[in-house]
């Protein structure tokens, strides 16, 4: 058995998965590029040490895929209830799951008045869902609500250990269990403005070309590999050499 | 397959979508009235590959784990009632509303509202809209009358040569508290749905709502620089998306040959 060919087999089919998963993100990032506030996701990978048999280890590929929360454009828009945070920390929005974490500030109202993300979900103050009647909605920076003038109630802003927070789709990100939030400190909030993205499509391009490279060139592994099992099988039980 | 393949198929319709939603804005950036809408998008949910938190066999915890986005998701397509600006026009029948607020107009017993005030009088005298929808509440410029004047509050007056008052009414506004709720249905008009909630009828300057600006017209809020650099960003986005379609079937090809 060519123990060492297969095992070069076997780890060229490792990294052709892994830059097919990195291609998946890359997409994944690219259709976001519109998204407000979307965090892009990077991917990387680790050695790790494989067993392949009671007396043999291998070295191979770990994947890991991380969240950058990297602060994504601010851009102007002029609606009232589009809130961007700069600096740190996410919106509470209550779904029917329990609580949520999301930077998409692009809110509304609905017909009760009751303030509420894109997908309807209640946007939670310092006491609860927030309610807005009145016709001019002010938004200070530290998250404080006037409507017409009249203080009414504050938006909370939490932060949480990135690495605890999933995301769940919809904008929303999801606090592991047993990780805890803690009021955020550092942001401002901006009214009429909105936070885009974070995905830059230059370097999305450039990691496309780099993976497909990287494909392409395990590829050639693959069939160098191929080469030797072939001219063994050919040459070696050949008597005339 | 490569999720890729569908994962950029979703970002590419959603940038049609919003090509369609700027296309429109910017066919509307001379209508009375119109109000820009902005195409809203989400990311879809996401495929879980290894958990985080998961115990490794060394019982160390992964810390990040894999999960991978399967593209975006268009959530709405949102109108933004900010004010347009306003130009005179010298026409006695052209109201514009400065700020929040709707005119009421009856289409076949049906009530709509719409801010394009460009109205004019029908054959029996009433003040009704471009497409004949008469204004509420109704009001009907008697014979002998030589001019219609409004003042910031609503106040309807018809008078004659003399300056002799012939009929007065007083107009109307109606707010809603979620105006992004309510439902275009072309013709510069708007209709009462769940989402927007019922209509607050009120004197204009009362309760929130704009004063009326008499000869003058609101034109579209649509602002042509920002829709323009709006269609750049959307015709490179969606190059890009193509781009990672087109890579996700090179990856493919490169697949294919490796059986000769």
């Amino acid at each position: 058995m060519f123990i060492h060919n297969r095992l070069g087999l076997l780890e060229s089919v490792e990294t052709l998965l892994g830059q097919e998963q990195r291609l998946n993100q890359v997409t994944n990032n690219l259709a976001n590029v519109d998204t407000p506030g979307f965090k892009k996701e990077t991917v990387t990978f680790d050695e790790m040490l494989y067993q392949v048999s009671r007396s043999r280890q291998r070295v191979g590929k770990g994947l890991n895929i991380n969240t950058v929360h990297q602060q994504g454009v601010v851009q102007q828009t002029d609606a009232p209830l589009d809130l961007a945070i700069s600096g740190e920390g996410f919106f509470r929005v209550q779904t029917p799951a329990g609580v949520r974490y999301t930077r998409a500030g692009n809110f509304q109202r609905n017909s009760e008045g009751l303030l509420i993300t894109a997908n309807g979900y209640p946007v939670l103050g310092e006491s609860g869902p927030i309610t807005i009647t009145g016709n001019k909605i002010d938004v200070a920076r530290d998250g404080r609500l006037s409507v017409d003038g009249v203080q009414s109630g504050r938006l909370t802003v939490v932060t949480a250990n990135p690495q605890a927070l999933k995301k769940e789709g919809e904008s929303l990100f999801r606090l592991e269990e047993g990780a805890v939030e803690t009021a955020a400190q550092n942001f401002q909030l901006m009214q009429g403005h909105l936070e885009k993205s974070n995905v830059n499509t230059v370097t999305e391009m450039t990691e496309m070309i780099d993976l497909y490279r990287a494909y392409e060139g395990q590829q050639k592994m693959i069939r160098a590999v191929d080469d030797l099992d072939d001219l063994a099988v050919r040459r070696v039980g050949s008597l005339t050499g | 397959m490569i999720r890729s393949l569908y994962s950029g198929r979703t970002g590419m319709t959603g940038q049609q979508l919003q090509l369609d939603t700027i296309a429109n804005n910017l066919a509307n950036v001379n209508t009375a009235g119109f109000k820009k809408s902005r195409a809203q998008f989400e990311d879809l949910f996401y495929q879980e590959i290894r958990a985080m938190g998961t115990e490794t066999a060394d019982g160390g915890r992964v810390p990040s784990g894999i999960q991978v986005g399967l593209g975006v998701r268009p959530t709405s397509v949102q109108k933004i009632f900010t004010q347009g600006s306003l130009t005179e026009t010298g026409n006695d029948l052209d109201w514009a509303i400065e700020g929040n607020g709707f005119f009421k107009v009856v289409r076949d017993g049906e009530d709509y509202f719409t801010r394009a005030g460009a109205f004019s009088l029908d054959a029996d005298g009433n003040v009704v809209t471009q497409n004949g929808d008469r204004l509420q509440p109704e009001f009907t410029v008697p014979a002998g009358t030589t001019s219609v004047s409004i003042n910031g509050t609503g106040l309807i007056t018809a008078k004659d040569a003399q300056q002799q008052v012939l009929a007065t009414v007083q107009l109307t506004l109606n707010s809603f508290i979620n105006p992004g709720g309510l439902r275009s249905i072309g013709a510069n008009l708007f209709l009462e749905t769940e989402a927007s909630g019922a209509p607050t009828e009120a004197n204009p300057g009362s309760e929130g709502l704009g004063n009326i600006l008499q000869r003058f017209t609101e034109v579209s809020n649509v602002d042509v620089t920002e829709e323009l650099v709006n269609m750049i960003i959307t015709q490179r986005a969606y190059e890009v998306n193509s781009k990672s379609v087109q890579t996700a079937d090179k990856l493919l090809e490169v697949a294919n040959t490796l059986v000769r």
